[in-house]
């Protein structure tokens, strides 16, 4: 029975020590908890940071006026809640049509001015003008700001959709890019 | 030992027996760690950028005309409508999706060449992703405006997301450049006519908080890849309007939009057009430096989605790790237990009943032995376990030490007055204490140790001791059996056991590094035995102290598969729990006692860096990454392909259903119980990992166990309440 090298570098401490890991005087025990407390701390801080990264409060640039430098009209900027009759409208129209020689403003004034933009009830004129829009284009663009109140004016009814989009189209000449070459199409033909 | 307890008592004071912060601690972090895996999930895997025909929503029918038909700049604050467009013979050029590492420096290159400044909308992840990028567009003049946080269709998006991706696209900016910026696309959007009721009320709320939308009037439509001189073509403006362009930077492969690009500034610059950016066409500032506050949010966002970002990259490739290492494990594990059991197979043919091929087969060990088996309070399972030792085929002398038992152990051992059976009766000392006492009794140089509640067949003894006749063998395992399998919990252990006992220990036999003589069943030599000073009470897993201690002392630690011990398992979670971390928290300090084999030569240093080393990847460090798969399994089924997760899942359980399975074909199981392998992965799977958890956390704190003073032998097995009487 050849037992392989005799066992004199073995360690033995015999318990000397005390069973292995304890540690009697606590001061490995402080420190794991200082570390605990470090790691709690470190996650603490990082969902700190998540919660004022994602939760801050609104802290959007303050707006500013946009429109600044642009010959024309434009008393009316934002009519707002006011929800202008029909006769606004085609005042609104009016002036865009003196504006802008161009028959395509006509049809905007056929809508019925809905209000605030949000007002929804004048859906048909989306397809109804949908047929002018070739006509359209020289309307609002030609008349860059100008226009654009104008049209503000006039649109809330969300009537103006179809004209308007005839308006952009013909600058754009490609109008919906993208994704409404559905709504394009049809007014082509 | 005064030394000791000298020492002991200030420490029973400072120190609780009880560490339950680390669950706290453990919670936060996976918590954390959940935050950090759903920001990160959120920021890449739910936006993203897609083809931009997408319509978010069909009809348009509250769109108000100011829109839908004015210029492609829309200011929508406080419920009216402006929109304008860039004046006549100005072209207001803008690139979406950006920043792109590829294709931005090179858009910024051309539009260097022809002295011309544009707009680049940025996507808020990729501009943290790029932060040098973004800084370059600001050096070198340009604009920014917010294009979502993560490419997202705002129409589509509730209200508190809409805000979460403006509000974060800003903070992007903010934290990158420091500059506050207040134009706004809405990704999937493209001319007036296009806009839809959901993309409307998106830009509505937008308005309120600041933003000036900018649509576009000329879409190159480069996103579709047509062609230079398609996109080129598409540019061309049929009047003296001005228009907003829209390009892309990002999203694909843009080299048709830098050339296109680049003919088309061309052109305008000979048609007379100025180019320019959206608040330089329509006459605006468009950017501020951000207040303190902004710059801090800002910063925020950024660094919060840069760490998160190293945090799932760095789980990532652990978890790369930990699969490679479960799979390597896998194929050592079923290649050398093959080899073992071929190995073992044909020695058992040659009638020799010794498993080395390579070597002269030895004579049979028919020598009498010695079988101690140490008893605290077993009166319930201690006359099987007696009677089923006493029956063996192989010569045997029992010697039950009956180590301070308060049950009547010994009366019960003693009343059976079986011929060959000594009971030696001694104070409670522990387990340790009453081996050594037994292997002070012994009469024999061959010992073979069992636990008090432990049940042999009668060739068990025969077979275990078989290994002997190789003179070099110390010490032998046997095969321990759960005997109680039936219940889902018995099912678990019972298929742990299997493939511990017929995976791992052949691999640790022919590696020759065998951790582990469980104290179930294991033989040992006398000689060997006193030569390492008898069985040490320095650790609470003394089986295993004393195997590596025979390892390290040179001696070939074998695994004998037929010598079967049917043992009962922890029948409830409770104790099961209480086992297990004895045993974890015993390897644990039995491996750190024998740590310094791993720099020893020889069979210690096989142990060492063999044995050690499994041990420590296996079932220390694999444990405690467990919790971290576990978050990052529902992370993958939410975020990544649910699918790809599951198959990966199921691709993992395979491999363990193979393993498992190899291991019951070798041990002659039926393969009925491995149903329950899946359901491991709940419950079971969880409590194995917790208890690594608490063991390491137990050590590396050094607080003072109970069981390091009295109960420590008690415990080492199912606690009376829950005995259950052996069906022995």
């Amino acid at each position: 029975m050849k037992a392989p090298e005799k066992t004199s570098d073995q360690p033995r401490p015999k318990s000397a020590r005390g069973p292995i890991f304890v540690d009697a005087s606590g001061r490995r025990f402080r420190r794991v908890r200082l570390l605990g407390l470090g790691v709690l701390g470190l996650v603490a801080g990082y969902v700190v940071l998540l919660v004022a990264a994602f939760i801050g409060g609104s802290g959007a640039p303050a707006p500013f006026l946009p429109f600044p430098a642009v010959a024309g009209p434009q008393p009316e900027p934002s009519l707002t809640a006011a929800p202008v009759p029909a006769a606004a409208g085609a005042q609104a129209a009016g002036t865009e049509a003196a504006g802008t020689p161009t028959p395509a403003a006509v049809p905007v004034v056929a809508q019925p001015p809905a209000a605030v933009p949000q007002a929804l009830p004048a859906m048909p004129p989306a397809s109804a003008p949908a047929p002018v829009a070739p006509a359209a284009p020289v309307a609002a663009a030609p008349t860059t700001a100008a226009a654009a109140p104008g049209m503000s004016g006039t649109a809330p009814g969300s009537s103006g959709t179809a004209p308007g989009g005839s308006a952009t189209a013909p600058g754009a000449n490609g109008t919906a890019p993208g994704q409404t070459t559905r709504s394009t199409a049809p007014a082509r033909p | 030992m005064a030394n000791a307890s000298k020492a002991l008592k200030p420490a029973t004071a400072a120190v609780p027996a009880k560490v339950t912060a680390h669950w706290f601690i453990l919670l936060a972090t996976l918590i954390a760690l959940g935050l950090a895996l759903a920001v990160q999930g959120y920021i890449h895997h739910l936006g993203g950028i897609g083809v931009d025909a997408v319509p978010s929503g069909a009809s348009a029918g509250n769109v108000p005309a100011a829109v839908s038909g004015g210029g492609p700049v829309v200011d929508s604050r406080g419920g009216s409508v402006r929109s304008v467009s860039p004046p006549d013979r100005t072209v207001a050029l803008t690139f979406d999706d950006g920043p792109d590492p590829q294709w931005t420096p090179r858009i910024l290159d051309v539009l260097k060449e022809h002295h011309v400044h544009a707009t680049f909308f940025v996507v808020g992840s990729a501009a943290v992703d790029h932060p040098e990028l973004v800084r370059r567009i600001v050096a070198e003049g340009h604009e920014i405006g917010v294009h979502t946080l993560t490419h997202t269709d705002l129409g589509a998006a509730g209200q508190w997301r809409r805000w979460l991706e403006v509000q974060g696209g800003q903070d992007a900016i903010v934290g990158v450049t420091g500059q506050s910026v207040s134009l706004l696309r809405p990704p999937y959007t493209a001319g007036n006519a296009a806009v839809t009721d959901s993309t409307w009320s998106a830009m509505q709320g937008l308005g309120d908080e600041g933003y000036l939308t900018v649509l576009s009037s000329m879409d190159s439509k480069d996103w579709q890849q047509p062609g230079v001189q398609a996109i080129e073509d598409s540019l061309k403006p049929q009047g003296p309007q001005g228009q907003v362009v829209l390009m892309h930077d990002g999203g694909g492969d843009r080299e048709q939009t830098v050339a296109a690009l680049d003919q088309a500034l061309s052109r305008f610059s000979d048609q007379g057009y100025r180019v320019t950016t959206v608040g330089g066409a329509v006459g605006v500032d468009t950017m501020r430096p951000a207040s303190g506050l902004e710059q801090a949010r800002g910063s925020a966002l950024v660094w919060g989605i840069r760490f998160s970002d190293l945090v799932v990259t760095a789980i990532s490739w652990a978890l790369v790790a930990a699969g490679v290492v479960t799979l390597v494990r896998a194929v050592l594990v079923m290649f050398f237990a093959a080899r073992h059991s071929r190995a073992a197979r044909r020695a058992a043919r040659q009638g020799r009943g010794r498993r080395r091929v390579d070597m002269v087969p030895r004579p049979v060990i028919s020598e009498p032995a010695t079988v101690i088996v140490p008893a605290y309070n077993e009166s319930s399972g201690i006359e099987a376990a007696v009677r089923s030792i006493a029956a063996s085929s192989h010569p045997v002398e029992v010697i039950v030490v009956d180590d301070g038992s308060t049950d009547g152990t010994a009366d019960i051992v003693e009343a059976l007055g079986l011929p060959c059976v000594r009971v030696i009766r001694k104070e409670n000392g522990g387990k340790p204490s009453a081996l050594n006492a037994g292997i002070l009794a012994a009469s024999y140089d061959l010992v073979v140790m069992v636990d008090g509640d432990t049940v042999f067949e009668p060739d068990t003894v025969r077979s275990l001791l078989q290994p002997f006749a190789d003179p070099r063998v110390g010490a032998i395992s046997g095969n321990t059996k759960v005997a109680n399998r039936g219940g889902i919990l018995g099912a678990w252990q019972h298929i742990e056991y299997v493939v511990g006992f017929n995976l791992d220990r052949r691999l640790f036999d022919v590696a020759e590094c065998m951790p582990t003589v469980p104290g179930a069943i294991g033989a040992f030599r006398l000689a060997a035995l006193r030569n390492v000073g008898g069985v040490s009470d320095d650790t609470l897993a003394e089986d295993t102290d004393l195997t590596m201690a025979l390892c390290r002392d040179g001696w070939r630690v074998v695994y004998q598969e037929d010598a079967r011990a049917w043992t009962e398992a922890p029948a409830t979670l409770g104790a099961l729990w209480k086992q297990r971390y004895r045993w974890c928290y015993g390897t644990l300090q039995a491996m750190w006692k024998h740590r310094g084999a791993v720099i020893q030569n020889g069979a210690a240093g096989k142990l060492g860096r063999r044995g050690l080393g499994y041990l420590l990847v296996l079932q220390v460090l694999l444990p405690l990454f467990a919790p971290i798969v576990d978050v990052f399994a529902v992370y993958g089924l939410v975020f990544l392909d649910p699918l790809r997760i599951a198959v990966l899942w199921l691709a993992f359980l395979a491999v363990q259903m193979l393993m498992a399975a190899y291991a019951f074909r070798l041990d002659n199981e039926p393969l009925g119980p491995l149903w329950t392998l899946p359901l491991q992965q709940f419950v079971y799977r969880q409590l194995m990992y917790l208890v690594v958890i608490q063991a390491v956390v137990t050590a590396v704190t050094g607080v003072h166990l109970r069981w390091h003073r009295m109960e420590r032998y008690g415990s080492l097995t199912v606690p009376d309440a829950q005995r259950q009487p052996h069906g022995f």
